[in-house]
């Protein structure tokens, strides 16, 4: 079924491609292609968390990275995640375990996904993705390796994340019988240094008031863009989404604003409408944290050591202050007047730290918002209720900035 | 729960058995296992509520000033929760200043090497939280190392003669020592064994009584054990954070780098699910199992407990597989023993054989 999803994804975003070229169809289709290589005969297939783990090393070598977490989510925008996400739970995976990994855990029960020949992820986002990862090793009896990345940056966790990093080479090697091509892996640090000089681009025309990009397509290109990353591809998508705001500016008539939102975490993937509920209260959402700029560009002579330090500088990892800094920079240059978290469930890692987020902003005087929904399990959402709270929160914001001039 | 100290003691809590007693107590402190009274929803106005009760309740007793005798804790990367509890505690708990240690989760020549490394830091973040004066000194480690590992193999040795029925105890007792001699690793063991064993009239346990295994993350109080015994169940093992799983393993003494020799026990310990080794885990319940001759495995994770929770599910595939029944139990860290739980309890022990009736006196 994910295979035919993902065929279908392919045709549709091809046949929308031939009438002009749009950053969205450009994105969705080379998503489905990097997919479906994953089922081609003989291929070897990496699982692996793409918005983790530095793809660059992949990139080096002929394997199709297949992330694993993120098309379990794209199964969660479809109406077959709830009998999905029951047969992991039938498994006895308890229901209060990130509907991410059971959505995955799910699919894998389901046969629906490639069988890989090695496992890769990372020790951060959170426990469950190095968990699930170790479930579904388990369940292919393939090798899983985990890169560990410490909790604080110094010389001695660059030297240990760079050593992992030249392990997880020699497995590669080990799994596709090819020793490392050097010139491929500078060309991926290559693709992967464009693209971030192009988000740079992207960031600076969404200060942009109003706004000429943002919300769901954001922060989801943001976490799911990533399965791209190190290719040529994320910097053509990323170009043609400058192509698109710069013409949307220079047009007029983007839609007026009233507050603008920064967005924490990440979003639903099922039918819902906090974004729409935002937009009929004239509210943006021009930034993300998971789109912001943390990381250096990686040097192409050096790539272990730059690749171990985007890893450790990623926001995730380490003290919650990480995710706050900056954010009084952030508040000026996008006039930013409100927060939201997005809460799922079992996002330890990220809600946890939510009263530290809100007096971070409380600081800046922005007011700010935990909003409690599942990521990937519609069977809680409760769409009157998002909708109360959100409005509420439009009311708070609407009252500080000042009555709403009468049409 | 308050640390035992004389007049001149001070103590420094501990929450995961990751983190080493040796680098608090070569620092010049008592280390102490704290674990909180259960109110976890007081900690909701600071960490979201869906979080463990444990982590809850800890963050609850810092807010509200409840831990006598604590002059610091010791946090650890064991899980996403504990890791954000170090930063709201940091912000919000005064007067107990956190020091974290960061732990990989892998157990290879390049994580021990890390983890040598993130131990040393750790006494110097001891030294700057407590303005101590001076540098923890390797001579003072290995002098903690000597101490904890007598102390750990004196324990080691009681929980086989235990399973073997040379002890005579309880299942409570049994927790009651795991539990009491946390907080003072360098009593005399036999002593306090003696002291908690004593007066035990348990009668020996009848022949037609089949044993569980009991694992999971931490027990905190005997309820479920009591439970057990009175439902004419017998504890073959207990495998808790607080109990079986903190003594194996043994430090190498005198060795030339002892922060090494730290990093290499505590990374090899038997692994509790934080640790990427779902195998080593697996087969260590496996052989508590078969060796205690026990009917089957009762397992209780805490209710939001991720490494725990997803370990559930290949812990049931591969006890079902071996033919072993398990029966998953959540604990909510603070409710009683409801009676839905004593019903499963029964019904699983009439499962694994041998119901028999009794009661404690």
């Amino acid at each position: 079924m994910f295979q035919t999803m993902m065929q279908a994804m392919e045709q549709q975003t091809r046949d929308q491609l031939e009438k002009g070229k749009n950053a969205r169809a450009l994105w969705f289709h080379a998503w489905a292609q990097e997919n479906l290589r994953a089922y081609e005969p003989d291929r070897k297939v990496v699982y692996t968390t793409a918005y983790a783990f530095p793809m660059e090393i992949l990139r080096a070598f002929d394997v199709a990275p297949f992330d694993f977490e993120l098309s379990g989510a794209m199964i969660g925008t479809t109406e077959m995640i709830v009998p999905i996400l029951k047969s992991a739970e039938d498994k006895g995976l308890p229901r209060d375990v990130c509907s991410f990994h059971r959505a995955s855990l799910g699919a894998h029960y389901n046969e629906l996904f490639p069988k890989p020949d090695l496992l890769v992820t990372t020790s951060f986002y959170c426990d469950g993705k190095g968990k699930a990862t170790e479930i579904l090793a388990r369940r292919f009896q393939a090798e899983a390796l985990l890169l560990y990345v410490p909790h604080e940056l110094n010389r001695d966790s660059v030297r240990y994340v760079e050593a992992q990093l030249r392990e997880i080479v020699r497995k590669l090697e080990e799994v596709t019988g090819r020793p490392l091509d050097e010139d491929r892996l500078r060309q991926a640090v290559r693709h992967s240094n464009q693209a971030r000089r192009s988000r740079q681009r992207m960031l600076e025309l969404l200060k942009h008031r109003p706004a000429p990009w943002g919300g769901r397509v954001l922060v989801s290109y943001a976490i799911n863009g990533q399965v791209l990353a190190a290719t040529p591809l994320e910097e053509e998508i990323n170009r043609t989404f400058i192509q698109e705001m710069e013409a949307r500016i220079d047009e007029g008539g983007l839609p007026e604003e009233r507050h603008r939102i920064y967005w924490f975490a990440w979003i639903p993937t099922y039918t819902s409408d906090p974004f729409d509920i935002l937009r009929a209260n004239r509210a943006s959402v021009p930034l993300c944290e998971s789109f912001r700029i943390f990381w250096d560009e990686v040097d192409e002579e050096n790539p272990y050591e730059g690749l171990a330090m985007k890893c450790l500088k990623n926001p995730f990892v380490g003290a919650s202050r990480r995710r706050t800094r900056d954010l009084a920079a952030v508040r000026d240059e996008y006039g930013i007047d409100g927060s939201i978290l997005f809460a799922t469930p079992a996002c330890r890692h990220s809600k946890s730290a939510g009263r530290l987020l809100m007096e971070a902003w409380a600081e800046l005087d922005v007011p700010f918002l935990t909003l409690d929904m599942d990521i990937c399990d519609p069977r809680t959402y409760a769409p009157e209720q998002i909708r109360t709270r959100l409005e509420g929160f439009m009311e708070l914001l609407d009252q500080k900035r000042g009555p709403r001039p009468v049409s | 729960m308050k640390p035992a100290l004389t007049a001149t003691e001070r103590a420094l809590a501990y929450v995961c058995p990751y983190v080493p007693e040796e680098i608090i107590l070569a620092a010049g402190f008592r280390p102490f296992r704290f674990l909180p009274d259960a109110n976890p929803s007081d900690a909701d106005a600071h960490i979201h509520p869906n979080t463990c009760g444990y982590l809850k309740s800890l963050l609850a007793a810092g807010l509200r000033a409840a831990m006598p005798g604590v002059d610091g804790i010791v946090f650890a990367n064991c899980c996403d929760g504990m890791r954000r509890l170090h930063d709201i505690w940091e912000k919000y708990v005064p007067g107990i200043p956190p020091v974290f240690l960061d732990i990989p989760k892998r157990n290879d020549r390049l994580s021990v090497e890390y983890f040598a490394s993130e131990l040393k830091r750790l006494a110097g973040r001891i030294r700057s939280a407590h303005g101590l004066s001076r540098e923890v000194q390797e001579a003072e480690i290995e002098r903690s190392i000597r101490t904890c590992n007598r102390n750990r193999e004196e324990r080691m040795e009681i929980f086989p003669r235990w399973r073997r029925n040379d002890v005579r105890a309880d299942a409570a007792g049994l927790y009651a020592l795991g539990q009491g001699t946390s907080r003072a690793p360098e009593t005399d063991f036999p002593e306090q064994a003696d002291r908690i064993l004593a007066g035990k009239t348990v009668p020996p346990v009848e022949e037609n009584r089949k044993g569980v295994v009991l694992s999971g993350s931490i027990l905190r109080r005997p309820d479920l054990l009591f439970l057990i015994e009175a439902s004419g169940g017998r504890i073959s093992a207990l495998d808790s954070c607080l109990t079986a799983r903190r003594f194996p393993g043994r430090v190498e003494e005198g060795s030339a780098d002892p922060y090494l020799a730290l990093a290499q026990r505590t990374l090899t310990q038997p692994p509790c699910p934080r640790m990427a080794a779902f195998e080593d885990r697996c087969e260590n319940l496996l052989s508590l199992v078969r060796e205690s001759g026990a009917g089957g495995l009762i397992y209780f994770p805490l209710k939001h407990c991720e490494p725990f929770r997803y370990d559930t599910l290949l812990l049931l595939e591969r006890f079902r597989g071996e033919g072993i029944p398990v029966l998953v139990l959540e604990d909510e860290f603070q409710t009683p023993i409801p009676e839905q739980v004593r019903t499963r309890v029964q019904a699983f022990l009439e499962t694994v054989g041998g119901h028999t009736p009794c009661f404690r006196p």
